[in-house]
């Protein structure tokens, strides 16, 4: 084992409150320590002299690895070292100066246990990330996303389901709630797009396998591409369950132009992103048509927006409590597809006097309606499979510590944006992608350093699959070996926590970097001093 | 007075803050970093035992806040396991204590390190009172064996899943019945833990009762189960008892 230099720094109080004269006699005699000095401070330019050219492993006595750590590293250089904080964790915290420096020898020993029991050679490594993002869904999310990371120089793989690019922006006729027409802003977001030299987009592609490598994942798709990247957006967009007000506008924009009265059908489920939108659509309506009848029928149990009721009130939009009498009937989907029956194509046809006569006077319904359901996020299973992330039950990804980074998933590197993330309005859509782009481009040019992951001992490990069940990570993997179940670490995935380590029924997991021999060798310095 | 703290990164910045505040506290107590309150294991908490420890406290994040998801609701979950086993082992379970502080919580971090000092050194030093030094050496190493057998560290490890998340079948634990099989568990242990201590040289069950305090049924009972695990083994009969002893370790 290589002995120890130690250095104590007498500023910031610690000189007045600690015994520093003593600490020194104390460690002076111990068989780990090389030397002991004791200098004015350790954060100015003489401290550097001081030091410059001393070799082997360091114990620093000074103060917080936040507000000095950057010092110390450089004070340190290529060499081990270790800090302990004798300003926060004891000369400002103790009055009495014998305990003061009791406590001060506690600490310096610990410091000095942890780092002669670190392995060496366990360092952090640079998290040295490809400048390759891979966008999934060429929506308006994925391509303003796409737009604004190629900018900014990255290479961008935009893969699309389907054969054509746009995603909801095809499918509806305004934006909401700037009023801009969709196309056009189709059109804007994809001509920026055009001029790109950075981006490659492939059509009816999906993701098939993502697996982690050294400076990012390697991901496969489906026309047998395979390629390593930095970052992955998940921009794949929302979908209606039980409702068509996609599909209605986008036929509304088609054939621009409808006939007859209009229902809005709103179901129990309802999410209030679509009344709001519909609404809308109401109002661009009643400018169209100021004589037909447009009517919302509201199931008593859904509550409506604020300032909803005044809104339909001001542009003639009756409201009616409860379903549509007599229920939908007759033409299945509410809008037929066939061009030469247009919008007003009647979905309710009941016959004389079978309607219920309700409040309103209505019987039956006789128009076109448009169904608002359920808004979920449009996420096939097997790419949440792929992805490695929990799916919740309305068809988004699962997100962790959402209140402090909302716009991160689990996995480092794995964002999502737009309507997967949430229903939001197409501005804000749009300016999410920025934000996304912009921490996808700052978390490459960080020169950020990562933790080792935990390691398995293979031999040790019977497979249980505890930890694998228990990191909120997914990390651990189990696998089927020639010896039975192993768990395998990914290394990207594991922060290093410790939750799996500590709970190892056989203590198959270890810490690279804080071990247990550490921990059990700074409990029995403590313990001794 | 020694008190052990161990505190989570994200707690100890609390810690740091109260030091740049200037609020003062006990010089007994000392803290270890751990990433997350979650890497404490209750084979740490019984080194520190071991080491002298008169009371162990834990500084971790508030639920529901916790930096590596939910790692401090695992670690709440095994420091009351250790306080279980505290109380088993017939050493007062007051002697830990853990407290929720935000990263900038320092004042209320403070007050709570203060309080629980005090409590402890109302209670009082861990080897100077009720029994020797002797005694709590060999009460703590059949607790280390507790803490370090497979089938309590599956136990606790699977609590959470089991109680939260449900089984394989999809059925929810009731969680009070589970901890109280913990406890039964931690109990049969402990006690298998205190034979075992004795049975280093070949005794019979009579002479093992005596030596740990448990009944000489109980004993008997427990060296067969622990004939079956192949812990300990049948050595010879002399003054026609069976005398046992401890099998080797792999």
């Amino acid at each position: 084992m290589e002995k120890v230099k130690i250095f104590l720094c007498k500023g910031c109080e610690i000189a007045q409150k600690i015994d520093l004269e003593k600490l020194k006699k104390h460690f002076n005699s111990n068989a780990q320590v090389e030397s002991i000095e004791i200098l004015t401070t350790l954060c100015d330019g003489a401290a550097r002299e001081h030091l410059a050219g001393v070799e082997g492993a360091l114990l620093f006595g000074a103060c917080d690895e936040r507000t000095h750590g950057v010092i110390f590293r450089e004070l340190a250089g290529s060499n081990p070292y270790q800090l302990v904080n004798l300003r926060e964790r004891c000369a400002w915290v103790h009055d009495d100066q014998t305990e003061a420096t009791a406590k001060a020898q506690r600490l310096l020993s610990m410091g000095l246990a942890e780092l002669s029991t670190r392995p060496p050679d366990q360092a952090e490594w640079d998290l040295d990330l490809l400048h390759r993002v891979l966008v999934i869904g060429a929506g308006p999310a994925g391509l303003a996303c796409v737009r604004a990371l190629a900018e900014q120089g990255c290479d961008v793989t935009l893969i699309e389901k389907t054969n054509r690019l746009g995603g909801t922006l095809r499918r509806t006729r305004t934006v909401w709630p700037s009023g801009e027409d969709s196309e056009k802003l189709l059109h804007r977001l994809y001509n920026e797009l055009q001029d790109e030299l950075h981006v490659t987009v492939y059509q009816q592609t999906e993701l098939v396998e993502l697996t982690e490598s050294l400076h990012g994942y390697r991901v496969k798709l489906s026309n047998d591409v395979e390629e390593e990247v930095g970052a992955i957006v998940v921009a794949t967009g929302i979908r209606e369950v039980g409702g068509n007000l996609f599909e209605f506008e986008y036929r509304w924009r088609d054939r621009g132009d409808f006939r007859g009265p209009l229902a809005f059908e709103v179901k129990e489920d309802v999410h209030p992103f679509l009344l709001e939108t519909a609404l809308w659509d109401a109002v661009m309506l009643r400018h169209e048509k100021p004589e037909e009848r447009i009517v919302f029928f509201v199931p008593e149990s859904v509550v409506l927006p604020e300032g909803f009721k005044e809104g339909a009130e001001k542009h003639n939009i009756e409201i009616i409590r409860g379903s549509i009498p007599g229920g939908v009937t007759g033409v299945t989907g509410v809008m037929s597809l066939r061009p030469e029956r247009k919008l007003r194509v009647i979905v309710k046809m009941p016959r004389r006097g079978t309607g219920v006569r309700g409040v309103t006077g209505v019987t039956g319904w006789r128009g076109a309606v448009v169904k608002l359901g359920k808004l979920v996020g449009n996420l096939p299973q097997e790419l949440a499979q792929a992805l490695r992330i929990p799916m919740d039950k309305d068809g988004y990804l699962v997100q962790r510590r959402f209140r402090i980074r909302p716009r991160d998933v689990v996995h480092p590197g794995i964002f999502v944006v737009g309507g997967a993330h949430a229903p939001m309005p197409m501005e804000e859509t749009i300016n999410h992608a920025f934000v996304v782009a912009a921490r996808i481009k700052a978390m490459f040019n960080a020169k950020s350093k990562r933790l080792p992951a935990a390691q398995i001992d293979e031999e040790a490990c019977i497979g249980c699959g505890y930890c694998a069940a228990v990191c909120p990570y997914g990390a651990p993997i189990l696998e089927r070996t020639d010896t039975g179940h192993k768990a395998r670490i990914s290394p990207r995935f594991c922060t290093l926590c410790g939750l799996c380590i500590a709970g190892c029924p056989v203590f198959a997991i270890f810490d690279p970097i804080k071990s247990r021999k550490t921990i059990r060798a700074q409990i029995e310095s403590w313990g001794n001093s | 007075m020694k008190i052990l703290g161990f505190t989570c990164d994200w707690a100890g910045f609390a810690l740091d803050y109260a030091g740049m505040i200037r609020q003062k506290y006990s010089a007994d107590i000392t803290f270890i970093n751990l990433r997350c309150s979650a890497r404490f294991d209750m084979v740490d908490g019984v080194q520190a035992l071991a080491n002298g420890a008169d009371g162990i406290f834990f500084a971790l994040c508030p639920l529901g806040d916790c930096h590596y998801e939910s790692g401090n609701h695992h670690a709440v979950s095994r420091i009351n396991h250790f306080k279980d086993l505290l109380q088993i082992a017939g050493l007062n379970p007051e002697r830990i204590g853990f407290a929720h502080a935000d990263t900038t919580d320092a004042v209320g971090l403070k007050n709570e390190i203060e309080s629980f000092c005090s409590k402890v050194k109302e209670i009082g030093d861990l080897s100077s009172q009720v029994f020797d030094r002797p005694e709590l050496v060999l009460r703590v190493a059949a607790m280390k064996r507790v803490v370090s057998s497979e089938p309590v560290r599956w136990t606790l490890s699977k609590e959470l899943e089991l109680v939260r998340k449900g089984n394989v079948f999809d059925e929810k634990l009731d969680a009070e019945a589970y901890a109280q099989l913990v406890r039964d568990l931690l109990r049969t242990e402990y006690h298998k833990g205190l034979i075992l201590e004795q049975l280093a040289e070949p005794r019979n069950a009579v002479e093992v009762a005596q030596a740990t305090g448990l009944s000489a049924h109980r004993v008997f009972e427990l060296i067969v189960e622990l004939e079956r695990e192949t812990r300990a083994s049948f050595d010879r009969i002399e003054h026609e008892r069976p005398l046992y002893v401890e099998v080797a370790d792999g």
